[in-house]
């Protein structure tokens, strides 16, 4: 399966969706994750007109118990201002990640509705963090 | 409902790659007997053919793993639709007692939480709404909208009233004029569960849900207008107004974006709940709390006000239906005879009196794509139909037929009074949007007699009739075991989908 971005690919023959990501480091990682999740789920409706209102910056701060509940946190707040809130992400600068705290800034730019799919919700099956050299991750989604 | 079906991502990550001892019991009933560290043993009904496909994924794993929390009392049940989930299998029923240090689980719940079905009859012959089909598809398709983040342009809540509606339920539609008190007694719970806690839902499930009333959302959800083409129990079909020939309408939606983050707002919570508490989970997405603890009481409380949502939601939607009937027929609902059969949840936790080992019991029961089948004479069954049994709706794919049944005794006694959902998926979205790449789906519906309405291709692609299993056979074993009884059948003249 080719990668939908850099470092991420589509999780396949599954009754729902998912994506595997690498990165040399934890930030990568979790940028890519963040990414490829928008990517996965973007519908092709275009948006409004990126001209027609400011760019917003969306300031994350996130704590969890470890790394996998971090990521599923992460991508549930990436989905939530995307879709629900209509910013889809564009630059995500991931200031630290690690020891249960993550903290990010998202450049946003605003979208129609319907620019993204529902996701139900970001889910804990199958779910994985691992460092195997560099950093590994898959994440399935119910949608 | 939400359908999955087997994944091999799930095989691969499953906790034990053990294989499951299994018994055959009779025609229609396989138990899992107590093994690992199963609390409990597992019943599953099912025919042979139907349980081959049931031990291909990790249903029947998950059965087993749902019999290892604390408190469950009698089976882990999976009903004859049973396929993969997350945490508990999609067709599974689960009761827990709290004096037996019984847990709830959003797990047990799943995420579209009141996922349900809802059916209204008519006097109308098909053959006389036959000319006006397609405009009453095109007012439908205008009137409910339907699709990805589908929210509604036409209602917008007054500030305010959203903690009224997840109090109420479907009673603050009705009050607001959105049908008549006598729909509320032809909806499971009065369209209104009691428990509900409106401060329990965040700010960011009002926020993801607060527009979405009177929406159909996307997946397998669909507004189904159909007649009923069999009747296998004329008494019955007679008492729940019936008649062969008569046009129907199904609706299923259900709590929509409000209920998704509710269950993932608690799951996140339950975590360390569980942990806290010293539950061994088989996997993190049975992740619970006792019953009676703070994290218990917060979830039920969230997730009765999301169900109480949904009621409202099929409210609106009915509301809808009637009025585009009405205008496109040039007589009123009421003239129409378009009122409403039932309304049943399809995904829930509640609690239930039930006898367990000779002694009535107040249970937490969890169903997660299953229906509540109480029997004749049971109080809650509405009066007018208490000599029958609850009405109970099981959609088929967009293309086939759906069923109506009725609960029984059998399952108040062996199921905690549930029985089967639905058809199941037979192949995952991926296979299903290749199997119907480059074909014209409108058309070869419309050959099968059914006219479509879809927000967009890819969600029709997924719901490819083939997709699914035959919802006959799944009825047929609820039928044959005692767990549910036909009593029609419905054929689809016209869907609207997401």
């Amino acid at each position: 399966m080719d990668e939908i971005v850099p470092g991420v690919r589509v999780v396949e023959h599954t009754a729902d969706e998912g994506i595997e990501v690498e990165g040399a480091t934890l930030a990568t990682l979790f940028r890519r994750a963040a990414a490829g999740t928008l990517a996965l789920f973007r519908t092709g409706v275009p948006g409004e007109d990126p001209g027609a209102h400011p760019a917003e910056v969306i300031e994350v701060e996130l704590r969890a118990a470890d790394l996998t509940s971090l990521l599923v946190q992460w991508l549930r707040e990436v989905l939530f201002v995307a879709g629900t809130r209509e910013l889809e992400p564009g630059e995500v600068e991931i200031e630290q990640v690690g020891d249960g705290v993550l903290r990010a800034r998202l450049h946003c730019r605003r979208v129609g509705p319907g620019a993204f799919r529902e996701v139900k919700g970001v889910t804990y099956h199958g779910l994985e963090v691992r460092r195997d050299g560099g950093w590994h991750a898959r994440v399935i989604f119910d949608v | 409902m939400s359908a999955k079906v087997d994944s091999p991502v799930a095989a691969a990550t499953s906790a034990s790659a053990e294989p499951l001892e299994t018994r055959q019991l009779d025609e229609w009933r396989w138990l899992i007997p107590r093994q690992g560290a199963m609390r409990v043993e597992g019943l599953v009904f099912a025919d042979r053919a139907l349980m081959d496909d049931i031990r291909v994924g990790e249903a029947l794993r998950q059965v087993a793993n749902v019999a290892c929390l604390p408190g469950i009392v009698g089976r882990s049940l999976a009903m004859p639709d049973v396929h993969w989930g997350y945490g508990f299998a999609i067709g599974g029923v689960a009761a827990f007692d709290p004096a037996l240090g019984g847990v709830v689980s959003p797990g047990g719940v799943g995420y579209d939480i009141n996922c349900g079905v809802r059916l209204l009859r008519s006097d109308l012959a098909a053959d006389e709404l036959r000319p006006h089909l397609g405009r009453l598809m095109d007012e439908l398709m205008r009137d409910l909208p339907a699709g990805v983040g589908s929210h509604s342009d036409r209602f917008v809540l007054p500030d305010g009233e959203l903690r009224e509606v997840l109090d109420r339920g479907a009673a603050w539609m009705v009050e607001h004029g959105y049908g008549e008190p006598e729909d509320l007694k032809h909806i499971e719970g009065g369209g209104a569960l009691p428990g509900a806690d409106p401060d329990g839902v965040s700010a960011r499930a009002v926020e993801r849900g607060h527009d979405q009333l009177g929406t159909v959302g996307s997946g397998n959800h669909f507004v189904e207008v159909g007649c009923v083409d069999r009747v296998f129990d004329p008494v019955a079909a007679g008492v729940l107004g019936l008649a062969e020939g008569s046009v129907t309408v199904l609706v299923h939606s259900g709590s929509r974006g409000l209920g998704y983050q509710v269950c993932d707002d608690f799951l996140h919570l339950m975590l360390p709940a569980a942990e806290r508490y010293g539950i061994e989970l088989p996997d993190r997405q049975l992740a619970c709390a006792p019953l009676g603890s703070p994290e218990a009481d917060r979830y039920l409380g969230a997730m009765l006000a999301a169900a109480n949502f949904a009621f409202a939601n099929r409210q609106m939607m009915a509301h809808r239906v009637r009025a585009a009937f009405a205008r496109v027929l040039g007589r009123t609902w009421k003239e129409l005879g378009l009122t409403l059969v039932y309304d049943v949840a399809h995904n829930v936790a509640k609690w239930e009196e039930h006898e367990v080992e000779g002694r009535t019991r107040r249970l937490c029961v969890h169903r997660k794509g299953a229906t509540r089948a109480f029997p004749p004479g049971h109080p809650e069954v509405p009066a007018a139909y208490r000599e029958v049994g609850q009405p109970v709706l099981i959609p088929g794919d967009m293309g086939r037929y759906s069923y109506v049944l009725v609960g029984t005794e059998g399952a108040y006694r062996e199921t905690f009074g549930s029985t089967c959902h639905g058809a199941g998926r037979r192949m995952s979205r991926h296979v299903a949007s290749r199997a119907a790449a480059g074909r014209n789906l409108r058309d070869e519906m419309r050959a099968l007699g059914v006219e479509v309405r879809a927000a967009s291709h890819a969600t029709l692609a997924e719901e490819v009739p083939e997709a699914y299993k035959d919802v006959a056979e799944v009825v047929e074993v609820v039928d044959r075991a005692g767990i549910g009884r036909k009593v029609a059948r419905l054929r689809p003249l016209g869907v609207l989908k997401g």
